[in-house]
């Protein structure tokens, strides 16, 4: 298995704005964000996290990234545990799409996609050609090639999104990696959320690429994950394929609304 | 193709030409004028060459200092810009400097017994409480270092210390005072190679940190969650920012006291200039930020001649201005 969540269990800190909770540390009478979940990535996979707001989706892909430590249950990449593998090595295998990436300063698409190669270079290292080559791969990998001379700032929301998928693409090493996306296509119009969809289809179909991601769009979802988790409050509803999780009375009964309000939704959303 | 970074280099090598310039050309500035030709006459013994004694004694000194303190702190505003990410922050957001003048402001005001240079480690000594305090509360109640309370405590300090500072001056004579608003003012009247030479090696040390630092500034620069999923131990990485600007910052308001602007002012206009790569920003920083306080003592030597004005004030008269208009143009 690539990647696999073992019971996994998480809680923010209590009033303190601290990232990060204390490996084994008491999770004592704190809302568990994250509970009990064990998940299973195969390579592969296009796993999709469904849930309604404030069930844990991005703390669960925060968990999975390694970018949080759960305070009971691991997660595992290759069955190694994600606290020990080294963090540049970590993020050669792993890389996270958040929701919203904002700049203190406005670097240019290039710059933003060669910022991907920080894990490959030591710490006084120049990006050289073979790094320009992998930039350049990632961007035409995500159409946004002809934006690399472009200020970040002055791109449009699909854009942004597709040249910091491009910046992750050019973190990763070739064979057995991850990407994991927030809400990839959040705050996108409709045009943009085709365009992502098509450029993490490809790139799973070409470049052997496991995706997980987090989204609210259940039509994004059934048309582009293999895999769908249903998550509520932390905890798993259910799992499975799209045709078997994506059913009138789970999604009802996650999303808390009558089954036949979801129906028709899913009815068009199971259309190829 | 290239890359953006090798783009960038023109415009490092032009701050580094600019520098070189004005530390040779400045001396030659003053009330008194020397000839180039004579001043390098190996024929005339030192002793008797006027020219190179006022050159080498007089004012090289006084160049040296400009360029040492007005590179630092440049440097040091990239630093903290990048660790806050916020391009409005200063070498004397958190509090640094604020922390050196109550120091100065003691040592001139209590310090009658002090040794020559007194005030100089006197201030350094107040930049460093003030650290101490500043990061103290900043990790108190957190793992890493909370950016947020670093900006809140920092500034709260700033205000803290004036208020201390306002205490001190009013406990001391009418001399004392003079003195102290004088240092205040921002001061690069150094009178000898020394305190260029004590400074030295705590710059040394920022810089190298400095150095290791510009890659993960620019990954900050992206959140530091992003940073962080991309390899870059982002704790450590604020942690050496916070203490190499700080200590940057000390030495060089020990030397020349708390010059403005230069700090904000310069890494603004390089980003115009070389992008946003801290690889590029710094060292064009650091270049640029010399060769303009070397520029601006220059004219403070010399506009109202033969009275010095402290240079502090000739950085905020310039510089203000300056960056309004900048501010205004841009967008």
């Amino acid at each position: 298995m690539l990647l696999s969540a073992g019971n996994l269990s998480f809680a923010y800190p209590a009033g303190r704005g601290s990232r990060r909770g204390r490996a084994g540390t008491d999770l004592g009478t704190r809302q568990r964000i994250i509970d009990r979940v064990s998940l299973e990535v195969a390579a592969g996979d296009i796993v999709g996290i469904l849930g309604p707001n404030g069930s844990g989706k991005t703390t669960l892909l925060r968990l999975m990234a390694g970018a949080l430590l759960p305070q009971e249950g691991t997660v595992t990449l290759d069955g190694q545990s994600l606290a020990r593998v080294p963090r540049r090595d970590l993020a050669m295998r792993i890389a996270v799409v958040p929701q919203e990436t904002s700049l203190a300063f406005d670097y240019t698409a290039l710059e933003i996609v060669l910022m991907g190669r920080y894990p490959h270079l030591g710490a006084f290292e120049i990006e050289g050609p073979d790094d320009l080559a992998a930039a350049t791969r990632a961007l035409n990998a995500t159409g946004t090639d002809h934006l690399r001379d472009r200020g970040f700032r002055t791109l449009s929301g699909g854009e942004k999104q597709r040249v910091v998928i491009a910046s992750a693409l050019a973190q990763l090493d070739a064979g057995g990696s991850l990407l994991l996306l927030d809400e990839p296509t959040a705050s996108l119009d409709l045009r943009y959320q085709f365009e992502v969809a098509s450029v993490l289809r490809r790139l799973h179909d070409t470049s052997n690429i496991t995706i997980m991601l987090s989204t609210h769009d259940l039509r994004f979802a059934a048309s582009l994950c293999t895999r769908i988790v249903l998550l509520s409050a932390g905890q798993i509803l259910a799992l499975g394929s799209p045709a078997e999780v994506l059913t009138p009375a789970l999604v009802g009964r996650l999303f808390e609304v009558p089954p036949e309000l979801a129906a028709p939704i899913l009815a068009s959303a199971h259309r190829p | 193709m290239t890359l953006p970074l090798r783009r960038g280099l023109p415009a490092v090598a032009f701050c580094f030409v600019a520098m070189v310039a004005a530390v040779i050309a400045a001396p030659f500035i003053g009330s008194t004028t020397i000839h180039f030709g004579q001043v390098f006459n190996t024929s005339v013994p030192f002793a008797d060459n006027v020219d190179a004694q006022i050159f080498f004694i007089a004012r090289l000194p006084r160049a040296l200092a400009a360029a040492l303190v007005g590179g630092t702190l440049a440097a040091a505003g990239v630093i903290f810009q990048g660790l806050l990410r916020n391009p409005l922050a200063t070498p004397y957001t958190l509090g640094v400097s604020a922390g050196a003048s109550l120091g100065a402001m003691v040592a001139i005001t209590f310090g009658a017994g002090w040794a020559i240079g007194g005030v100089a480690s006197a201030s350094l000594a107040g930049a460093f409480l003030a650290v101490a305090i500043v990061y103290a509360l900043a990790s108190a109640r957190h793992r890493g270092l909370s950016t947020t309370v670093l900006l809140l405590a920092g500034v709260t300090l700033n205000s803290f210390f004036s208020a201390l500072i306002l205490f001190v001056q009013y406990l001391s004579d009418f001399a004392q005072t003079f003195r102290a608003l004088r240092w205040l003012m921002g001061n690069l009247e150094v009178a000898s190679y020394a305190p260029i030479l004590s400074a030295l090696p705590l710059v040394a040390i920022a810089f190298a940190a400095f150095a290791w630092l510009a890659r993960p500034l620019n990954l900050l620069s992206i959140g530091t969650e992003a940073a962080s999923t991309r390899g870059v131990h982002v704790v450590r990485a604020q942690r050496v920012a916070f203490f190499s600007a700080s200590l940057a910052t000390g030495a060089a308001v020990s030397v020349g006291g708390p010059i403005g602007f230069v700090g904000i002012i310069v890494p603004h206009l390089v980003r115009l200039m070389v992008g946003a790569d801290h690889r590029l920003v710094l060292p064009a920083s650091t270049f640029f930020g010399a060769a303009f306080l070397v520029a601006c003592d220059a004219i403070a030597r010399t506009v109202l001649a033969p009275v010095q004005l402290p240079v502090g004030i000739i950085t905020a008269v310039i510089g203000g201005p300056f960056f309004l208009w900048l501010l205004i143009s841009r967008r």
